[in-house]
């Protein structure tokens, strides 16, 4: 084990291992209270591993890994005209989106000269990328634009590229891909408004407008009974902050090669840990009185199942310590215990903020699962109705946070602990002294990129290798950290740096952020913002007009009465359900003759096993006998139908009331 | 592939039902069931014949099984196309994907959007696509039917019964099994219980799609109440959609009827 390794967490490590303990994951499932993945064994999780296939980039992870100058000596990738600097738009963007960037734009190329490029139109992404699907569509793009391999070469492609555009359009693979040898980001907004009030937020940045005093706050839930809350409170959040408090102060040279200096820069750190770390003290923390200039959270991020009406607006929303934990709390997790992108108010003004977000989905959601389905079925599973960026970062954003670094996916507490490589702390001290030593947040980033590269040649060559005698914990472990490193994205502007006040400077508090109203034409083809309001809806009284003034009465109370029977028995099965669901029942009846049974004759059916789940979780099981033991193979098909029985259940049930309420706005 | 069978049935089903989501062969024979004619069971059943070999049989279950995973997200795909939709900004390239449809949609959308004049000349009647009109309360009867009866499973090895569960709407099981039923035939009994039920959640999906979608249309649209009025024609879009998707679907999973 690496000497990095503290000997609290070598032994928490070993005790994972030789108890067989669970591995948690970061995310709570809002419409259930329960874990988003399910706990499960180091075995379990690397049976899954073994099946899968390696990385179709990873060539460039095993260049990377030799070779971990990420831009070509000896350009400094510090500097934008050396560096460059790109936006990456869809082939087909709404004109309006650049406009409303023009001010950004500006800057960068004044910053970049040469090395700024646009990729747009045809040169954007576009069919061909479409056509080669998103594992193959960084190839494309890059053979397209005839760019090599390896270190960037900037004279080739700039070093930081923003990609403007929905995960939709220009998929989260693509970015991933990109990221091992770029310094990338993302910015996708509902309005070009908003993408003009971003722009105009990294201007004032960049142009010292703003100038802010060095703090930082650290923040970590630990909520009861929750491993991985406790884990990643205990192995990241609270050694972050005393190394970091503990490194102080940090050099920074300036000037040129002529003449350079160097600064001594002190920060100051606060921590809000367990207790403290409620959601009244993050909404401080974002937008209040204690603003700081880089926020560190550690928590879980909600999630929620696919077409639940709150999974666009909340998921990867922050949980915060107000949540009392598994064992306390049962059933839907009210918006009181996490903090969502609607939780900010007009007003709320974030100008010049860093944001790292340790919660799963903290940055965005893909469509496909990477992760659940494939410990089940061959198949990834449909998690979403697309790939969406958070709406929390989205909003951190459009009140002048310059970005925000998350997780698309699930974050992973395991892999905070990290015995036989560079340790998951240490990879976020190094982005944090960089970060606070004004490097871009693309660049800090490229920590996270080595880390990955790093586990998944290691991966890749252990699963080719060695997949039957290394322990599944090692796996395992190696497998959640390479999943971890992989969905780090930075939601911003990659170059963006933060902007505050040196030793010999007064400190600019935040000015307000101007409200910017883009004169628009009508987007030809974006993807709506969904709205959690829904629609506005018009009254009846209204509908019956309009039907009636198209001669369609008739079809409109047809219509208007079937919808209205549907939704009373659904509204009726669905209360009745309040009841009836305090227990789940499943029965397996062996018979001489299944025929008699299928007309009804019950009494040709012999009660074989039994179960049955309470409300409060308690279960009674009735076991099967075969002459002095239990039957196995019956117990076993039993004990597989009641799981069937349980999830299917859960499903049901929110289905229907889903499929309720959206039947009822089509008669309002 | 020898023959096998996955099939929709029920007294409860108004004729001229099909599966939107290409996965069952919905019967209006209600006899297809384990129970003879005289006692047809009202609720509907899914039935599964399966061919005699369990190798062939497990690969026809785990193609359809298949099928069905490429369903849901062929729904999620249809619902993406219908969100994007935008009565007021139509402009398609022949490139487009699903034209026909969204072209048909609008259409529709577009026929409720002529200026409605208060005067005492009485507009020309519209009428609704009458197929469409049908083709929505056949679904949503079979919907309503489905979440209202207990659901039956059975399957069925080249005529030998292998097991028969049925699902109470809050979720209880109750599993009888045949007393030739392996290791091996149980296990596909429950590899078709689980198929059953995800088809019935994704059908409850459809539902749910077809209502955000119209509602979501006529606010675009800006037509007052025209969200119920649109409701068979956006359910007529899903399901050509999702037909059009399962032209690209492996042979295998190709449902066979």
């Amino acid at each position: 084990m690496s000497d990095r390794f503290s000997g609290e967490q070598k032994a928490f490590y070993e005790e994972l291992q030789s108890s067989g303990a669970q591995l948690c994951f970061n995310g709570i499932n809002g419409a259930t209270g329960e874990y988003g993945v399910p706990p499960m064994t180091g075995e379990e999780l690397a049976n899954v591993i073994k099946g899968e296939s390696p990385p179709e980039n990873l060539g460039e992870l095993e260049a990377k890994k030799v070779s971990p100058f990420p831009v070509k000596p000896p350009n400094d990738p510090t500097r934008l005209d050396e560096a460059g600097w790109a936006i990456i738009l869809p082939a087909e963007t709404d004109p309006n989106v650049k406009a409303a960037l023009s001010e950004l734009l500006e800057l960068r190329q004044e910053q970049a000269g040469e090395r700024f490029k646009i990729y747009e139109g045809d040169a954007g992404y576009g069919p061909a990328e479409n056509r080669a699907g998103a594992t193959q569509a960084k190839a494309t793009f890059f053979k397209r634009h005839q760019i090599g391999g390896g270190p960037a070469d900037p004279e080739e492609m700039p070093y930081y590229v923003l990609i403007v555009g929905s995960p939709d359009k220009i998929p989260y693979e693509f970015q991933y891909q990109l990221d091992v040898i770029r310094g990338v980001g993302r910015i996708y907004f509902d309005t070009p408004d908003e993408y003009a009030r971003y722009a105009r937020s990294v201007v004032m940045a960049e142009t010292g407008q703003v100038k802010l005093p060095r703090r930082a706050s650290f923040f970590g839930v630990a909520n009861p009974d929750d491993k991985a809350t406790e884990l990643s409170s205990r192995h990241l959040i609270r050694p972050l902050y005393e190394k970091l408090r503990q490194q102080q102060p940090f050099a920074l040279w300036v000037g040129d090669e002529t003449q350079r200096t160097k600064l001594s820069l002190d920060w100051q750190f606060e921590q809000f840990i367990a207790e403290q770390a409620t959601k009244a003290q993050l909404e401080r923390l974002l937008g209040g009185d204690q603003t700081p200039t880089l926020l560190f959270t550690a928590s879980h991020g909600m999630e929620f199942p696919l077409d639940d009406p709150l999974q666009i607006s909340h998921q990867g929303a922050l949980l915060c310590q107000d949540w009392p934990g598994p064992n306390q709390w049962r059933g839907k997790i009210p918006q009181d215990f996490y903090l969502a992108g609607d939780d900010l108010t007009a007003d709320t003004n974030l100008t010049g903020l860093i944001a790292f977000h340790f919660a799963c989905f903290s940055a965005g959601t893909p469509r496909l699962d990477q992760f659940a389905q494939q410990t089940f079925r061959d198949e990834r599973a449909v998690i979403a109705p697309h790939n969406f960026v958070g709406a929390l970062p989205k909003s951190l954003l459009s009140h002048g946070a310059l970005a925000v670094v998350g997780h698309v996916e699930r974050a992973w507490g395991y892999s905070i602990l990290s015995p036989g490589t560079v340790d998951q702390t240490g990879v976020f001290e190094s982005a944090l002294l960089q970060l606070f030593r004004q490097d871009p947040v693309g660049w800090v980033t490229e920590n996270l990129n080595m880390r990955y590269a790093d586990l998944a040649t290691q991966l890749t060559a252990n699963l080719e290798y060695k997949s039957d005698s290394i322990s599944p914990y090692d796996l395992a472990q190696m497998w959640t950290e390479q999943n971890d490193a992989r969905s780090y994205v930075v939601i911003g502007d990659p170059a963006a740096r933060l902007p505050i006040a040196l030793p010999d400077e007064t400190p600019i508090e935040r000015p307000a952020l101007p409200t910017i109203s883009v004169s628009t034409a009508p987007p030809a083809d974006t993807t709506p913002a969904p709205s959690a309001e829904g629609p506005p809806v018009e009254s009846p009284a209204d509908a019956e007009s309009f039907a009636e003034a198209f001669g369609l009465r008739e079809q409109f109370d047809d219509l208007t009465g079937s919808v209205k029977k549907f939704t009373d028995q659904l509204a009726t099965a669905l209360s009745k359900a309040a009841t009836d669901i305090l227990t789940l029942e499943v029965k397996t009846y062996a018979t001489d003759d299944l025929d008699k049974v299928a007309q009804g004759d019950e009494s040709q059916a012999r009660l074989r096993a039994l179960t049955r789940v309470d409300f409060d979780g308690d279960m009674r099981v009735y076991v099967p006998e075969k002459g002095s033991g239990v039957d196995q193979e019956l117990w076993k098909i039993h004990a597989e139908m009641v799981q069937e029985a349980q999830s299917n259940r859960a499903q049901f049930m929110q289905t229907m009331a889903e499929m309720a309420t959206n039947l009822l706005k089509s008669l309002t | 592939m020898a023959e096998h069978s996955f099939t929709l049935s029920g007294a409860v089903l108004l004729p001229g039902g099909d599966d939107p989501l290409g996965i069952w062969y919905v019967s209006e024979n209600h006899a297809v069931s384990f129970a003879a004619e005289a006692s047809v069971p009202a609720e509907p059943t899914w039935r599964i014949e399966l061919p005699e070999s369990p190798v062939e049989a497990q690969a026809v279950l785990a193609g359809r099984t298949h099928a069905m995973e490429l369903a849901q997200q062929d729904l999620a795909q249809a619902h993406q196309e219908l969100d994007r939709l935008n009565p007021m900004a139509p402009s398609f390239s022949a490139a487009e994907e699903f034209l026909a449809q969204k072209n048909a949609l609008l259409a529709t959308v577009g026929g409720f959007q002529e200026p409605v004049s208060y005067t005492i000349s009485p507009l020309p009647k519209k009428t609704q696509d009458q197929e469409s009109y049908r083709q929505w309360h056949a679904f949503v009867e079979q919907v309503r039917q489905m979440i209202t009866h207990y659901a039956r499973i059975e399957t069925v090895m080249t005529g030998s019964n292998v097991g028969l569960t049925t699902v109470g709407w809050t979720g209880d099981f109750a599993t009888t099994w045949a007393p030739a039923a392996t290791t091996t035939t149980m296990q596909m009994h429950r590899q078709s219980v689980h198929l059953v039920l995800d088809s019935r959640v994704a059908t409850m999906r459809i539902i749910s799609v077809v209502a955000t979608g119209a509602v979501g249309l006529a606010a675009k649209a800006a037509i007052p109440g025209g969200q119920v009025l649109l409701l068979p024609a956006v359910y007529k879009f899903i399901r050509d959609v999702l037909k059009e998707l399962r032209q690209s679907w492996p042979q295998i999973q190709k449902p066979d009827f």
